[in-house]
């Protein structure tokens, strides 16, 4: 499995308070209910955070081998995960985040569902959303099981028509076909917000198939203080929302990234 | 006298050499019925084992089943109302136990007549108070399984010859090859019963709003088959069920089996191998524990898996065949000895 799926766990900064959570995703990963399914592990973090990255991996046995990614460059998310993409060897990837989980069937269902859908590109989880106190919040990604959503297409499968009518899709805890990643231009760095449903968007539109598992296989923190969308929240008025939903409405017909404008208040 | 001894000779030698007529009377049930297709299958038994089987429809008006294999219809058919048939002493009238005006208008043909009795409720419907299937001069009696059987004897039981056998669920019931679906198909005889359940499902648990439930009623078998194999779990509520075949072809797709227990306990339930409730109000808790138990693997679901199977391990369509020959081999060889005691003893007519 090592040579078919490699995870990938970006992170840009480190304290204590990291450390517990990160320690829980490595964790995970290693706890795969079938221990020959245990995937390649990979952390991308930036060169801020060196030394803390190194002390943590040498400090600590997970029984999975962390292999390490410094990343010199920028350091937001979606450079992060593009950066570690240019660099894995496995058919598929997916992305953790290091306040997250996945569950010891993660890699078992991934392994059915890539039998069954060969062709596939991207294969989301459906994720349990928790507070940072572990309450459970809602389900995510369950949307796409459901028949008032799911108009055209299977039952599990996301298309253009639902992603432009639903926009509610979580990415992280998602399988990619690398190649498929790449050739269709990877993350656009310059969007905020909306940078994975315009991937999603992107995936579509580029007759790319999208399903989602129907099996609960990622957790994930909801909304952490100082997690990047708590910070869009606290930050970000509702014009500058409905902008970057625009600027992802019109910019998943196209591969490369383009100059997209800020977010300017005019009044 | 020699004509009739005559004619009781032919008809011992038409059995022993395998001439005897099978007639099932096929009741007149317009959508798809687990009743009718045993019946076809017992009559697909005696056709492979070489015997002359006919299917009696009610009227002309009726059509042969369309709704299942085409292979297990490809028998003739007559009709009541059009054909008029010629029953001789080594034939087999083969008469659901709904039918008791038939067993009425054959009590004094001479031939063997056989019971199937696969519906107590349909068999104590027909049945006038006091009446019994010996009275029709009917003393044979093929249930479906060993609950029937034991009802049938202590209902009818004195002097009758009750047999049982397992049903056989084929293998196009079977777990698709692809993942399963976040779907739970349903088949209930009382609509208001599912009604109330997936509504009190639905408000008591509204984080499952994503999980759809697919009617499987009416539905070709086929076609039925494939959608029990695409969805994760069966809903199934049927209070008067007398056995139940699809329980047992939810678990051989290899779903999770959500049943109301039938006031008739079919011979297979057992603690383990599907989460049964007596009470039709908890269905709504059982219903997210199995959609827990899928959603997330739990191990709890592994050994559902390994009960399920040792269950639907008894009920295989070579098992059910080899039972069903064995049952109708014996009526035969029980015929074949009453007309021997009607054969003079010196074994030859005089001309």
């Amino acid at each position: 499995m090592r040579k078919q799926l490699t995870i990938i766990i970006p992170i840009h900064k480190f304290s204590p308070e990291i450390s517990t959570y990160l320690t829980k995703a490595v964790t995970s990963v290693a706890n795969q209910r079938d221990k020959k399914l245990i995937p390649s592990l990979l952390i991308v973090y930036h060169s801020d955070i060196k030394s803390e990255i190194n002390e943590f991996i040498k400090s600590n046995d997970f029984g999975v081998k962390v292999d390490l990614l410094e990343n010199k460059q920028k350091n937001d998310y979606c450079s992060q995960i593009n950066t570690a993409v240019d660099i894995v060897k496995t058919e598929y990837f997916s992305i953790l985040e290091f306040d997250d989980q996945i569950s010891d069937m993660y890699v078992k269902n991934f392994i059915d569902y890539k039998t069954a859908y060969p062709n596939s590109s991207v294969f989301l989880p459906i994720t349990v959303e928790v507070s940072e106190n572990n309450e459970f919040v809602r389900y995510s990604n369950d949307g796409a099981w459901s028949k008032s959503i799911i108009q055209i297409g299977e039952l599990g499968q996301l298309t253009l028509q639902t992603l432009t009518e639903y926009t509610y899709f979580l990415v992280t805890g998602g399988i990619f076909k690398t190649q498929d990643f790449i050739d269709i231009g990877k993350y656009k760095t310059n969007i905020k917000l909306t940078f994975n449903y315009e991937l999603l968007l992107r995936f579509a539109f580029n007759n790319m198939d999208i399903q989602v598992m129907s099996k609960l296989t990622y957790l994930h923190t909801n909304n952490r203080v100082d997690s990047l969308f708590y910070t869009y929240q606290n930050t970000l008025i509702q014009k500058e929302i409905g902008h970057w939903f625009d600027v992802a409405k019109r910019e998943y017909y196209f591969k490369k990234e383009r100059e997209t404008r800020e977010f300017f208040v005019t009044e | 006298m020699e004509d009739r001894f005559q004619k009781i000779k032919e008809s011992y030698d038409n059995i022993v050499n395998k001439k005897s007529k099978f007639i099932f009377f096929v009741p007149n049930i317009q959508v798809p019925s687990a009743i009718m297709y045993e019946i076809y299958v017992h009559a697909n038994v005696l056709k492979e084992d070489g015997y002359d089987v006919q299917m009696m429809l009610e009227n002309a008006q009726c059509e042969k089943p369309n709704w299942f294999e085409s292979s297990l219809t490809e028998l003739p058919h007559l009709f009541a109302d059009k054909h008029n048939l010629t029953i001789r002493p080594e034939d087999f009238l083969m008469i659901p136990d709904i039918y008791t005006n038939i067993m009425e208008q054959v009590k004094n043909i001479t031939c063997e007549k056989i019971i199937l009795s696969f519906s107590h409720d349909y068999a104590l419907n027909a049945l006038v108070p006091a009446m019994y299937w010996k009275d029709l001069g009917i003393n044979k009696v093929l249930t479906s399984s060993e609950r029937l059987k034991t009802i049938a004897q202590e209902s009818f039981g004195i002097g009758m010859d009750i047999q049982s056998y397992n049903i056989g669920i084929p293998d196009y019931f079977k777990p698709s090859a692809k993942p399963k679906k976040l779907v739970i198909t349903f088949l209930t005889r009382n609509g208001n019963d599912l009604t109330k359940v997936v509504k009190m499902f639905y408000y008591k648990y509204p984080q499952y709003r994503f999980v759809s439930f697919e009617d499987l009623s009416g539905t070709p078998r086929e076609q039925f088959a494939q959608k029990m194999g695409e969805s994760f779990a069966t809903l199934w509520i049927d209070r008067i069920a007398s056995f139940g075949t699809v329980a047992l072809e939810s678990m051989k797709s290899g779903n999770i089996l959500i049943g109301l227990v039938p006031d008739i306990q079919p011979d297979y339930l057992k603690e383990g191998n599907a989460l049964w409730t007596y009470d039709l109000y908890n269905m709504p808790d059982i219903l997210a524990q199995a959609i827990n138990m899928h959603l997330q693997d739990l191990p709890a679901f592994d050994e559902l898996k390994k009960s399920m199977e040792e269950t639907i391990s008894k009920y295989t369509v070579k098992e059910s065949k080899k039972q069903l020959k064995a049952i109708y081999d014996k009526y035969i060889e029980d015929r074949i000895k009453l007309l021997e005691t009607a054969i003079p003893a010196n074994n030859t007519v005089e001309a």
